[in-house]
């Protein structure tokens, strides 16, 4: 992403950047970010209250590394799925940015969904981009305590329900609610609720854009996933140069100019401060406040909306419409990215479908390689250790073969808890002289009770002595 | 090499998801109740342990990513008067 004219541009990284009053905005796309921002704190602070079978239906368990994700509970040797569903949700964005751009930047980043919830705040306690640069220059007064003040208390108030709720989809939230109630949450998360409270406070009510300019590693490599056909928020330069002020009655072609009034508009509602009329920048989120901004004073002006709109490179030198961007959306690139993406999604699905709900694992015991018992039989003992990741109580039957005569002479029966391990000693004994000295291979095969299309078959040695 | 805001911003945020992926793997491999340290079971419990790994992933990082900063910034200033080629 480079300036339009190609020019170096000397930016600082030494000194203190200015601080941006970003002036609010009404629009299409300002009505999709507050839709966008209640649609996924819903879920944020819903879903950690949601019940499922009995217990919190998404709950990353670590006192007890085990996580639960609606119907599944994933314990520790799962971790191959966590990494594919990141896997997949990396994915997807890669593939989303390939066609829309930044929209994840602009309307799903939980930085930029916490920067808007706060500047609203922010809003209602100082007022609109002039208010508030004139509150902060004035000296301090009752009236700039009482706002700035009753701003940060509901700075802190989200701040800290926000930690809360992170916090309760690691330790059960029904449990943390009564131990905040009663002021007695372990160390460890008190720690991290006033730890994630301060960090949500921080980076919403003062880092803002700067996380997005100087501190996001996503918004500096997104960029090798545009190309000319993306979707990008876009100044039509053509259309609007040469920019200049003029009455509404005037006509811009008799003055020469194009249909940029140069109203600065569009770079008061920028949230990073940059210029949009100066091209593509990496600083821009695709938020679309100034598209907004734009259009209404296209709307006052009586000039067609769209100066400043969701467009591609190639559409814009091109001229091409809606219909010729949407022919062009797809390309080999975004194929190839929803091939790949429907792989995994499919894959995953799969697996998650074809995952047993039961594991095993097969010890022989170390102290007792093989022994002769009742003078009749060689016995030798295992340790299985069951784990039981369905959410009922099951028992499960263990049976062996491999060896003619094998039976199993205690242990045979394995009671497991709902998603939990439970471990038996199981003994197997065949008739002495049944078969030559030495190691033979045998199988367990430990089958639930209730469904016998659950089973695990575990591979082992049995020992015979000289 | 001057430090400001920006440069410990964009040296923290990626050593903290560095931190928490690092802090995720060990964790996962290993069941904190089970470390023994030098013959002796520590006794801290099991979000102590991940608190404390997360901090200390955290710290190393951060560490590492300075001392880059910091030499490149040195390289790219000798590089200046006898550039390397």
């Amino acid at each position: 992403m480079s300036n339009v004219a190609g020019e170096t541009k000397v930016v600082s990284l030494y000194q203190s950047q200015k601080k941006i009053y970003a002036k609010s905005v009404v629009g299409r796309f300002a009505n999709l970010r507050v839709f966008m921002v209640f649609f996924t704190q819903a879920i944020f602070y819903g879903l950690a209250w949601l019940p499922w079978n009995g217990r919190q239906a998404v709950l990353f368990d670590l006192n007890a590394r085990k996580f639960y994700i609606f119907d599944w509970v994933f314990w520790p040797q799962d971790v191959l799925y966590l990494t594919f569903i990141l896997i997949v949700s990396a994915y997807a964005l890669f593939f989303v940015t390939a066609i829309a751009g930044r929209v994840f930047c602009g309307y799903a980043c939980p930085q930029t969904v916490y920067t808007e919830i706060f500047m609203w705040i922010e809003n209602k306690f100082e007022g609109d981009r002039g208010a508030r640069i004139k509150l902060d220059q004035s000296p301090m007064s009752a009236n700039k305590l009482w706002r700035k003040g009753g701003k940060h208390f509901f700075w802190v108030l989200i701040g800290l329900w926000t930690g809360f709720t992170f916090v309760g989809y690691f330790t059960p939230i029904h449990t943390l609610m009564h131990e905040v109630l009663s002021l007695s949450t372990g160390p460890w998360e008190t720690f991290w609720i006033f730890f994630y409270a301060f960090a949500t406070w921080g980076n919403a009510g003062f880092m803002r854009e700067q996380v997005c300019k100087y501190m996001c590693p996503y918004a500096r490599f997104q960029s090798v996933m545009f190309d000319r056909d993306t979707m990008i928020v876009t100044y039509d330069q053509a259309r609007g140069e040469p920019r200049g002020g003029r009455k509404k009655s005037a006509d811009p072609a008799a003055l020469n100019l194009g249909s940029c009034v140069d109203c600065s508009l569009c770079v008061q509602v920028c949230p990073t401060g940059i210029d949009i009329r100066q091209g593509l920048q990496y600083e821009c989120i695709g938020c679309s406040a100034c598209i907004d901004v734009c259009d209404t004073v296209m709307d006052k002006m009586s000039y067609p909306r769209g100066l400043i709109r969701y467009s591609t490179e190639n559409a814009l030198e091109k001229h091409w419409d809606m219909a010729a961007i949407r022919t062009h959306m797809l390309r080999p690139r975004i194929i190839v990215y929803f091939s790949v993406l429907m792989l995994l999604v499919g894959g995953l699905a799969a697996s998650l479908i074809l995952r047993s709900p039961l594991k095993v694992d097969v010890i022989r015991d170390q102290r007792v390689l093989a022994r002769e018992v009742e003078g009749r039989y060689i016995e030798n003992i295992y340790k299985l250790n069951v784990m039981n990741t369905a959410e009922r109580a099951q028992r499960f039957l263990v049976t062996v073969d491999g060896l003619p005569d094998a039976e199993i002479n205690r242990g045979g029966l394995i009671s497991a808890e709902p998603a939990s391990t439970a471990a038996s000693s199981v003994a197997v004994r065949i008739p002495v002289d049944a078969v030559k000295p030495g190691s033979h291979t045998i199988h367990f095969k430990v089958q639930s009770e209730l469904d016998a299309a659950v089973s695990v078959t575990e591979k082992t040695v049995f020992l015979v002595p000289r | 090499m001057k430090f400001n805001a920006a440069t410990w911003g964009a040296v923290l945020w990626p050593a903290f998801l560095g931190a928490a992926l690092a802090d995720a793997i060990l964790f996962t491999l290993i069941d904190p109740e089970t470390i023994v340290l030098f013959g002796v079971h520590p006794g801290v419990s099991r979000p102590a342990a991940y608190t404390v790994g997360f901090f200390g992933f955290w710290c190393i990082i951060v560490a590492a990513s300075v001392t880059t900063l910091w030499l490149h910034a040195d390289n790219a200033e000798k590089s200046k008067y006898a550039p390397l080629r």
